[in-house]
This record gives C-alpha cells, sequence and structure tokens, in this order.
C-alpha cells in the first residue's frame, strides 16, 4: 500500500470519529462532553442526558454512518458496472421501487381499512419490498440482456414508469396521507428506531460484507464486460451479487430512511480524487469512510439549522457533481 | 492449438462464415485479413468466447471452448479488443495486474511470482518505465502496448488482437507487428490478429487467414499471395506483393 493511502485512511477514520463524537455533542440541548461521555459508558449522570444520548443522538449517529456508508459503496458499485461517472445507488429504480412500496402503504392503506399505528410500523418493510422487486425484475431481465446499457435504460424507464404510479396514487390520496408520503420523500435519518436499527445493522454489514466479495469483478470491470469475461469473470454471477448487495445497502436504508440523495452520487468520486486510484481494495474501504463521515456532517448541519437532510446533501453533493462533469474531458474538450 | 471444425456464423439471416475448417498452430503469427463486414470481429469474439451464437466446435488444445468455465478460458486464451481502454487513476502496473486475475484469489491478492510476471510483462512490451504512469497521460500507441502487456500477464498459449495496429502511426505499427512477431517465435505463442494492412500481413506474419465472401482461407503467406485470393478480393491488380526473406 502507498503511504498516502495509509495516511488517508488513517486521517478519514480520525475524521469519521471526531465527526461522531461531534454528532453527538450537537443538538437543541446543550450537553456538556463529559456527560455524554458518562451517558456512553453508563456512568453517574441524569436519567435525560442518558435518554437524549443513547435513545436519540446516538441511534441517530450510528444510522448517519450505516447510511452513508452504504449508499456510498452502492453508488461506487453501479458507476463501475454501467462505467457511468453519473450512475448512483438509485439508477436501477430502488428509490423508486421503495417509494411504490410506501405509496402504496400510506396512500393505499386508508383505502384498505389499515390503521395508522399498523401503517407506520410497516413503512419500512413496504419499501424494502418495493426496492427488492424492483431490483429482482432488473436483475431477472439482466440474464437475459446482454448489453449493460440496455439494463441501465431499462432501469430508469422503468423508475420513470413507477414514479408515475406513485403521482396517480398520490392525486388519489387524501391530505394527511399524502402529507405523510412527502414527509418520507425528504428522507430522515432521526425516525429510525431502536428496534430497527437492530434490524438495519445486520442487513447493511451483510451487504458490505458481499460488496467485499464484488471487489475483484468491480476491478475487471474497468476493463467494460467484455475485457471482464475474457480475464475470466462470470458476468452472470457477478451482476447479480452486485444486484443484491445493491439492494441490501441502498435499499434497506431507503426503507428506513427515505430517498437520501447525493451521497451515493457524489463520495465515489470524491474518494477516487483524494485517494487518485481506482483499485476497489482501496476505494470501497475509503467510499466507507467518506460517505459516514460526509452523512455525519450533513446531520450535524441539519441539526444545527433544523433543515431536512436531504437539502443539506443535495447542496453538498451538487457542486461535486458538477465538477465531475466538468472535469470529464470528453465533455469538456 | 486452435481448431474450427465446420464452425459457421453470421447475424440475423446474413451469414458471414460457413462450414469452415481451419486451424492454427503454436508460434505462428497469422493476420486475419477481410473486406469491411465479413466477419473478422465476429469470427476473433466467438473464439474468445464473447460470442457464443455459431455452429460447430472450436477447441483449444484440444478443450471445446463451448464447455469450458470462463476462468479456465481466460488461462488459454487472451484478446485485445478494438476498444480504447483508458482507466483513470489506474497506474499500468495495476493495469496489468489485472490480467493475472485467473489465478489469484477471491480478492485478487497478488503473489510475489504474480508481480514477477506483470514486471516481465511490462518488459516484454517496452514500458517497464511507465509502470507507475496512469493511462490517462499516455498516447494511444502506449495505451496499446499496455493493454498486450495485460493480455500477456494472463499467460495464455493463445493471444487474439481486434485491429492492433488501426490508431497507431506507420513506425508504431511495425513496432507492434514485429513484437507479436517475437512473441509468437520466441514465447511460442499462438497470435492471430485482424488487420487491414496488407503490407503488415504480407510482409511481417507467418501465415494469412482470408475471408472471402463466407469462406476462411488459412495460408502460408507465400501461398496466399501466388492463390491470388488477396489481390482478387482487395482489386488491387498492380501492387507488388512480394517479400524476398521466405
Amino acid at each position: 500500500m502507498r503511504a498516502r493511502t495509509s495516511i488517508l485512511f488513517t486521517t478519514l477514520s480520525l475524521l469519521t470519529l471526531l465527526l461522531f463524537g461531534l454528532d453527538l455533542a450537537v443538538g437543541s440541548i446543550a450537553i456538556p462532553l463529559h456527560d455524554i461521555w458518562l451517558a456512553l459508558t453508563g456512568g453517574d449522570c441524569s436519567p435525560t442526558t442518558a435518554k437524549i444520548i443513547l435513545d436519540i443522538r446516538l441511534i441517530k449517529a450510528i444510522t448517519a454512518i450505516l447510511a452513508g456508508a452504504a449508499l456510498s459503496v452502492s453508488g461506487l458499485q453501479m458507476q463501475t458496472l454501467f462505467r457511468n461517472p453519473l450512475a448512483g445507488p438509485y439508477v436501477l429504480g430502488i428509490s423508486s421501487g421503495a417509494s411504490l412500496g410506501v405509496a402504496i402503504f400510506i396512500l393505499g392503506a386508508p383505502a384498505l381499512g389499515l390503521s395508522a399505528t399498523l401503517a407506520s410500523v410497516g413503512i419500512a418493510g413496504a419499501a424494502w419490498i418495493g426496492a427488492a422487486a424492483v431490483l429482482t425484475i432488473i436483475a431477472i431481465a439482466g440474464q437475459r440482456i446482454k448489453d449493460i446499457m440496455v439494463i441501465l435504460i431499462l432501469g430508469m424507464m422503468f423508475s420513470s414508469g413507477v414514479s408515475a404510479i406513485v403521482q396517480i396514487l398520490q392525486y388519489l390520496s387524501r391530505e394527511e396521507a399524502l402529507k405523510a408520503f412527502v414527509i418520507w420523500t425528504m428522507g430522515s435519518l432521526g425516525d429510525v428506531t431502536t428496534d430497527q436499527l437492530f434490524t438495519m445493522i445486520p442487513v447493511v454489514l451483510a451487504g458490505l460484507v458481499l460488496a467485499v466479495a464484488t471487489i475483484k469483478p468491480l476491478n475487471m470491470l474497468l476493463f467494460g464486460e467484455e475485457y471482464a469475461i475474457t480475464m475470466g469473470l462470470n458476468l452472470k454471477r457477478s451482476r447479480c451479487m452486485l444486484f443484491v448487495s445493491t439492494t441490501m445497502l441502498a435499499g434497506t436504508v431507503t426503507a428506513f430512511c427515505g430517498p437520501i440523495g447525493f451521497i451515493g452520487l457524489a463520495m465515489p468520486h470524491v474518494t477516487r480524487m483524494l485517494f487518485s486510484d481506482s483499485d476497489h481494495r482501496v476505494l470501497l474501504p475509503g467510499t466507507i469512510l467518506t460517505g459516514a463521515s460526509v452523512l455525519l456532517m450533513c446531520d450535524i448541519i441539519s441539526k444545527l439549522f433544523t433543515l431536512p437532510v436531504n437539502a443539506i446533501t443535495a447542496l453538498l453533493g451538487i457542486p461535486v457533481v458538477i465538477w465531475v462533469v466538468l472535469r470529464n474531458k470528453s465533455i469538456t474538450r | 492449438m486452435i481448431k474450427l471444425r465446420d464452425f459457421s456464423i453470421g447475424y440475423g439471416s446474413k451469414m458471414l462464415l460457413s462450414h469452415c475448417n481451419v486451424s492454427f498452430t503454436a508460434g505462428q503469427l497469422t493476420a486475419l485479413i477481410g473486406r469491411n463486414g465479413t466477419g473478422k470481429s465476429t469470427f476473433l469474439r466467438a473464439i474468445a468466447g464473447l460470442n457464443r451464437h455459431y455452429r460447430g466446435t472450436v477447441t483449444i488444445d484440444s478443450n471445446d471452448i463451448a464447455t469450458m468455465q470462463p476462468q479456465q478460458l481466460a488461462r488459454m486464451l487472451a484478446f485485445v479488443t478494438t476498444e480504447r481502454t483508458r482507466i483513470p487513476n489506474l497506474r499500468c502496473e495495476d493495469v496489468v495486474a489485472i490480467g493475472r486475475a485467473p489465478y489469484t484469489n477471491w480478492i485478487g491478492r497478488m503473489q510475489p511470482i504474480d508481480r514477477e510476471i506483470v514486471m516481465h510483462s511490462l518488459d516484454v512490451v517496452g514500458m517497464s518505465d511507465y509502470a507507475s504512469r496512469t493511462m490517462d497521460t499516455m498516447s494511444d500507441g502506449e495505451c496499446q502496448r499496455i493493454m498486450i502487456a495485460r493480455a500477456l500477464a494472463q499467460t495464455t498459449p493463445v493471444i487474439l488482437l481486434d485491429e492492433p495496429t488501426s490508431f497507431l502511426d506507420i513506425p508504431n505499427r511495425y513496432g507492434l507487428v514485429s513484437l507479436l512477431r517475437n512473441l509468437a517465435h520466441n514465447e511460442g505463442k499462438c497470435i492471430l490478429f485482424s488487420t487491414h494492412e496488407l503490407e503488415v500481413a504480407t510482409g511481417m506474419c507467418d501465415s494469412i487467414a482470408l475471408i472471402d465472401d463466407t469462406a476462411l482461407y488459412h495460408k502460408p503467406v507465400r501461398q496466399m499471395i501466388e492463390s491470388g485470393h488477396i489481390q482478387r478480393l482487395f482489386s488491387i491488380p498492380d501492387v507488388g506483393l512480394e517479400r524476398t526473406d521466405l
């Protein structure tokens, strides 16, 4: 490993830790650092402080780390698979699938006679089923379609179609249900409960383990699918692994936090630039750290200014995407 | 080395090659020529396992490619396509190292022997000094050599190249083909490449495979010239295709 790479990994790890600590410290109620430490270590502090730190801020900070890492890794996988710098975790329709699931649940639940409590418990489940359903259809199509660009276009068309259905549902639904749906689409790191977190952690970790298994295929796919095949890549199996891993990562995060934009698109580029490397053995752990630290930072900013987190990720992510587009020599030359 | 029996390929209703029986031997450099659209790339891609829609059998070292796993085939055959590959931020050394993929473990860990092969491959194509450079700052000829080094790192008995000389200037063209010839003669590889350069094909190769209508002829260079196929096919009645070193 090059010296620069190890220095960067150390710096990014420390930065992530620092931001994690800061995220615990920042909030509407000021809590001294000493009390935060006591709350975390089970020491002697007021029950209110302990509750705020452990039940609210800690859960939110861990969610931010998981979501940031998962979305960035998924974005990296999609960018390499499609050899497209503007691909992201949602390119295959994961967020549209999830939103359809949620739309059917929130907007369709009153029509089906389900109570509001049942609906709120099932939002994540509905979103996950929606995301997984879309990915399954794309993955099945992907077994038969040779050209990866066709899959990309299918994914985009499919998600547009799904969005249209969601619109129809929105149009037909009542005001309060509509509001609940719109709030979900804004994305939030704060709605994850402790129970949900314990579902989210193993699924995201499993997705990351599977992502580690896609490192070698991703490196081979840098040359395009045809070269990868002639170097011994089992294309169908690798595509399938990538689709499953992305569903577990982006699908799960979207289910629990709503669609969070730009992190998955921008962080792989930031990581490539920082490490000036395209080797996924470096990029994958790199994007985990940049994704986690940047989403922690977005959460801190969103708490300081009481803004929705999606607005912050967009404002931070858009300049990165513009920079990528301008830097792409084939466009500007 | 490569044997095709009763090989037919086409797309839609158009037949490109029909009932061909040819073989290519180790230690020989063969140029594949033919008019545009006659199926040179299709032919190469079929042998490389990228196009499975053919009839007949293709064997490499008596192994039928239709029944081989991708990794098995990647240890027998390396392919350099027409695609101009430029991966930003990836050093040439790492590009060539990915050629070791058929031999490395699940995460692609390089053993000392793999590194040695990578360095040797870079050395053979004369690009050792470029090991730490990235491809986005290099010329077409240099990138082409790196992609060939990557193919060499696969340590396969067969190498196929689709129009490897098309982006290169004349000195680079000759340089590249003599490199391929040395590889075939010194390392005993079976190398087959498609080209539009008749002078390169007749002047520097051991044999020529020529696609004419749906037939594929494969003969040593002199016999191919004497057969009159080339003149007829390319309608160049008065070009002297002579060579003295045969």
